[in-house]
């Protein structure tokens, strides 16, 4: 067995232990089935249950990452000074990580929306992309938590940093395009705001199930021109190769500090 | 076995490492001395690899650290901080530290001298200071590793810990291993190390042999037991200050 799995394996022999994956697995279904019942239009719990897991998803896979890191920096640097190919030995960790947050929100999810199939029609093209955003948005922020926790050796800057990112992706940027779109409010700048949402994660993500629920009429202009410009099927194709590069741009900065070997806890 | 030529290490500007130098000999403890922030550690992680340094180069079994991990499987470094995932037992961690180790056969002789079985089925997250540093030795010497990085080694160990680790230390060396420790403990370097090189901010100040060593501070050392740490500590210094003189 190669380095890389022994070490995933190891990495999900500790995490399945812990309490944290079933606190996880409890809370999101919990609040899909929350969702499914307070809900009257059961076509809007998928679109609100996407909305919420836009919002938590990152800040979990932000902090718990962070948390995770921290603590599994002394065991990394143990690691390293063995005869272990280093990129293995980070993909293992990394892995580890993101198949533990996946489990336990996948589990949670799965099991209300499986519960809830037969009365809301269930369509799985749309749970499948539920899913596959899902995925992504832990695969990215985690890989931004590895990026935070070993370019900031002291806790509390990591977690100033981590909420900064959160704030920034889900909030001030899209503060910002709506300060640009009003200053090129003159001008047929309709691609170049389409550039600017794509350079943000949290809005490819939203854009990408947007399309899939079909719900972008509802949803102003904006969305009109994102249905009319990335409907097609390469256009999605594209916004899953931008979601890869967020995941990839991360996870190879701090790959770097391993082949640098510059690391220490 | 391990040589080291014109090694800098910087942070930022400062300094910690400048121009550092010196062939560790084969059978023989080698302890690097020096007050806190003197670059002790820091020399210590560039030979691990844990860290890159500005200038200068590191061989180990003739291998240039730079090029390639691989000179790694010649290398034991003990740390300070032992750290491991809480929810997994000793003896998943054994486990899991054999398969990763490119190694043919195991050294276990601490497991027993230690009598450290009993404690295979306990999580780590409730081992105690001393226990997590037998499982940390145990690890260290697991591979046979033919230089041996040492840092601070019988810290947290109670005193018949220690001396099983001082004679396995002494049996690497016989058995012709490089080792090189770092200490404060006074009673260590002269009970231990062959050779003592001085480190004072980043520099080296120079060596001497352990007889040199005795003979010029052995009268002021004191063979203390822990509840005579402060005095040790500042025998430490003393030490240390003395020396730099």
């Amino acid at each position: 067995m190669n380095t890389l799995l022994k070490v995933l394996l190891y990495e999900l022999k500790s995490s399945f232990r812990s309490k944290w994956i079933i606190i996880c697995a409890l809370f999101f279904f919990l609040i899909a089935q929350g969702l499914f019942f307070f809900s009257g239009d059961d076509s809007k719990v998928l679109l609100s249950l996407f909305n919420i897991i836009l919002l938590i998803i990152p800040v979990i896979a932000l902090f718990y990452g962070l948390t995770f890191f921290y603590s599994e920096k002394n065991f990394i640097e143990m690691m390293l000074v063995r005869d272990i190919n280093p990129l293995r030995l980070f993909a293992g960790v990394y892995l580890g990580l993101t198949v533990t947050i996946s489990a336990g929100v996948l589990a949670g999810l799965a099991a209300a929306l499986l519960i809830n199939s037969g009365k809301t029609g269930f369509e799985p093209a749309i749970f499948l992309s539920l899913i596959a955003n899902c995925l992504f948005l832990i695969f990215i922020f985690s890989a931004i938590a590895s990026f935070i926790a070993f370019r900031f050796n002291d806790r509390t800057r990591g977690f100033i940093a981590a909420v900064a990112v959160w704030l920034f992706t889900f909030v001030i940027y899209d503060g910002l395009i709506l300060a640009l779109s009003y200053i090129l409010r003159d001008y047929p700048a309709d691609n170049i705001m389409l550039a600017v949402v794509l350079l943000n994660p949290v809005d490819i993500s939203r854009i990408l199930l947007l399309l899939q629920f079909d719900v972008a009429m509802l949803m102003g202009y904006s969305a009109a021109v994102y249905q009319h410009t990335l409907g097609s099927g390469l256009s999605m194709a594209v916004l899953f190769f931008l979601l890869l590069t967020w995941v990839a741009v991360p996870y190879s900065i701090t790959l770097r500090s391993f082949k640098r070997r510059d690391f220490s806890a | 076995m391990l040589e080291i030529r014109g090694l800098s290490k910087k942070f930022g500007k400062a300094e910690v490492l400048k121009n550092f130098s010196h062939n560790f000999k084969p059978g023989a403890v080698t302890a690097i001395a020096g007050p806190n922030g003197s670059g002790k550690s820091t020399l210590i992680k560039c030979i691990t690899g844990l860290l890159k340094f500005s200038e200068g180069e590191i061989l180990v079994a003739g291998q240039n650290t730079g090029k390639s991990y691989s000179y790694k499987k010649h290398i034991g470094y003990m740390s300070q901080k032992p750290s491991f995932p809480e929810n997994l037992t000793v003896a998943e961690i054994l486990e899991f530290v054999k398969s990763v180790l490119n190694a043919e056969e195991f050294d276990t002789t601490l497991v027993e001298l230690f009598d450290y079985k009993k404690e295979f089925d306990k999580k780590f997250g409730v081992l105690s200071g001393g226990n997590k540093q037998k499982l940390n030795a145990i690890l260290t010497f697991l591979h046979k590793p033919e230089v041996l990085l040492l840092d601070e080694p019988t810290a947290g160990l109670d005193r018949e810990s220690g001396m099983i680790l001082r004679d396995k230390i002494i049996s690497g060396k016989n058995a012709g291993n490089t080792i090189v420790l770092t200490t404060h403990i006074p009673e260590e370097i002269a009970g231990l190390a062959d050779y003592i090189i001085l480190l004072e901010d980043g520099e080296k100040k120079g060596v001497l042999s352990n007889s040199q060593f005795i003979s010029r501070f052995g009268a002021g050392l004191h063979f203390s037991d822990d509840k005579n740490k402060g005095e040790r500590e500042d025998n430490s210094e003393y030490f240390i200050k003395s020396l730099a003189v």
